[in-house]
């Protein structure tokens, strides 16, 4: 563990309320990303991510994390996922072959999180647009408006709609490129030794 | 990999190429840079990936809400606590399980029924007091509920239907799109269906105002089964006595905003803004000398919490604030 995660975890053992509190809601949208990747509903990541943080707040005096409070969270929140899935009997062939690459790619879990770090990275660089360049994307690629409807809702000129939308790609371009080159690796070396972290859930 | 500068990537070529409707001359000068090298080539499937797949999940990225699910953590955790225990005995035990086994199954059953029966199974009426509340719906829409409002949302919400009913009061609608379950805001007198994105609604017992804010609504009246298309910027209210559409401007009611109770300001002078902030949030607000409150903001704060409307208004304001046994006092960063 890095020495901010362990007094993190330090803490959560004396039952610290205020820290489990600051790390849960620090942590909270990343692991919530990841449960609704595979479950698609809001509520139900809710309560997987949930489900987990009540266990380790529960359990803490019986886990050992050897290696990453993170990477233990992921794994338990791709785990409950799963077995919700399962629970749901949807598509259960696909969940097999979830629960036997979560079992037998060591880097499965690896890539999940990789992908979800990124998400989560590109998400905020979305938030953190200028209001009108952020409205403008948003409505380009979550409502699917045209361009020409966009600059007819907002009144502004198609040109500006454009470069909105190539301002924001252009960033989010930067966004996805720095973390697959410098951040991955990181990740890596982060997460490593992984598999070591088995815990309760 | 080819050496690939960022300089020369056709960012508004590929902006262009993520559209519908991309031109085909448009297409034809993509393909040749495409075709330049295999670096350009990734540089586009990177881009391709981010815009179908990466961003996918956004909305629901956006609507979640850590407050909320931290104050439900919490109540399953006070749940847990406060649970009785039940202790089995060993010698009678066996007769007891049996026993228990039996109401048990008996209690599903009728609890069974009772879901089976009840109109809608889990539906959730949600009410504010004083403050403003903001509801996050399963599928990354939001209701910003101004204070005294009531909104009840269907147990069935965003399976066959996404049905709201505003049963009183006023609230901000912000509506993810989905052209298969339209989003239907439900009033005794009328309906409101979204085309687009987000509009306002005050219901009172005389009238039901709406303002839209941004895309496209269909205003029904169920009385004179009439329906008027409002377009972002356009409002209109029903008089519900009278049962037909009269004209109504929102800056006409109220001159913080030309939207009412909503926290979009533009131009807006500080000592209004603060006002309209200290009534949506109940919070009292105090400025640091009368000469900042002349600036004027332009800045749309709707949907975001206390903390987060004043860092933007101090960003934007080049202010500062402190807490003083919780009235906020705003001051300019240079006097710190």
């Amino acid at each position: 563990m890095t020495p901010e995660e362990s007094a993190i975890w330090i803490r959560i053992q004396q039952k610290d309320i205020r820290a489990f509190e600051e790390f849960y809601r620090s942590a909270y949208k990343r692991f919530f990303l990841m449960a609704f990747q595979y479950l698609k509903d809001a509520d139900t990541s809710q309560e997987v991510v949930n489900d987990v943080f009540m266990k380790l707040w529960e359990d803490s005096a019986e886990i050992i994390i050897e290696k990453s409070l993170v990477s233990y969270i992921y794994r338990a929140v791709i785990n409950r996922s799963l077995n919700q899935l399962q629970k749901q009997k949807r598509d259960l062939a696909q969940i097999r072959s979830l629960q036997y690459s979560l079992q037998h790619d060591a880097t499965y879990e690896l890539r999940q999180m990789e992908e979800n770090e990124l998400k989560a990275a590109l998400y905020k660089a979305i938030d953190q647009l200028p209001d009108q360049c952020r409205r403008v994307f948003c409505l380009s690629r979550f409502e699917q408006l045209k361009q020409q409807e966009i600059a007819d809702q907002l009144g502004i000129s198609i040109k500006t709609v454009k470069n909105h939308i190539t301002y924001a790609l252009k960033q989010l371009h930067k966004v996805t490129g720095e973390l697959l080159v410098i951040g991955i690796v990181l990740l890596k070396l982060f997460f490593s030794g992984i598999d070591q972290d088995l815990g309760s859930f | 990999m080819d050496s690939l500068s960022e300089h020369n990537i056709p960012w508004d070529l590929i902006a262009d190429s993520l559209q519908p409707d991309f031109p085909a001359e448009e297409d034809a000068r993509l393909q040749q840079w495409l075709a330049e090298s295999t670096a350009n080539r990734e540089t586009y499937q990177r881009a391709r990936e981010l815009w179908a797949v990466r961003l996918a999940d956004f909305s629901a990225y956006q609507a979640a809400d850590e407050a909320t699910a931290w104050d439900s953590l919490m109540q399953q955790l006070q749940e847990k606590t406060t649970a009785p225990v039940v202790i089995m005995r060993s010698g009678k035990g066996h007769f007891i399980r049996k026993w228990t086994a039996i109401a048990a199954v008996l209690l599903v059953m009728a609890a069974g029924i009772v879901w089976y029966l009840l109109p809608d199974r889990s539906e959730q009426v949600y009410a504010t007091t004083t403050t403003q509340r903001e509801i996050a719906l399963p599928d990354g829409s939001s209701i910003t509920m101004q204070p005294y409002t009531e909104v009840r949302v269907g147990g069935r919400y965003n399976q066959h239907e996404r049905a709201v009913q505003l049963i009183k009061g006023e609230a901000f609608f912000k509506v993810i799109h989905n052209a298969n379950l339209p989003f239907l805001v439900n009033m005794d007198e009328s309906s409101v269906k979204d085309i687009g994105t987000s509009f306002n609604i005050r219901r009172s017992p005389d009238t039901i105002k709406l303002a839209v804010i941004s895309g496209k609504v269909a205003f029904w009246g169920k009385d004179n089964q009439e329906t008027r298309e409002l377009s972002a910027g356009m409002s209109l209210a029903y008089d519900v006595v009278k049962k037909n559409f009269t004209e109504w401007a929102p800056s006409s009611d109220q001159g913080v905003t030309n939207r009412e109770n909503l926290l979009y300001f533009d131009h807006t002078v500080l000592t209004d803004v603060v006002k309209q902030i200290e009534k949506v949030y109940g919070k009292k607000i105090q400025l640091g000398s009368t000469a900042i409150g002349e600036r004027k903001l332009k800045a749309d704060l709707q949907g975001l919490s206390f903390d987060k409307a004043l860092q933007v208004i101090c960003t934007s304001l080049n202010l500062d604030y402190t807490d003083k046994n919780g009235i906020i006092i705003l001051k300019d960063k240079e006097n710190k």
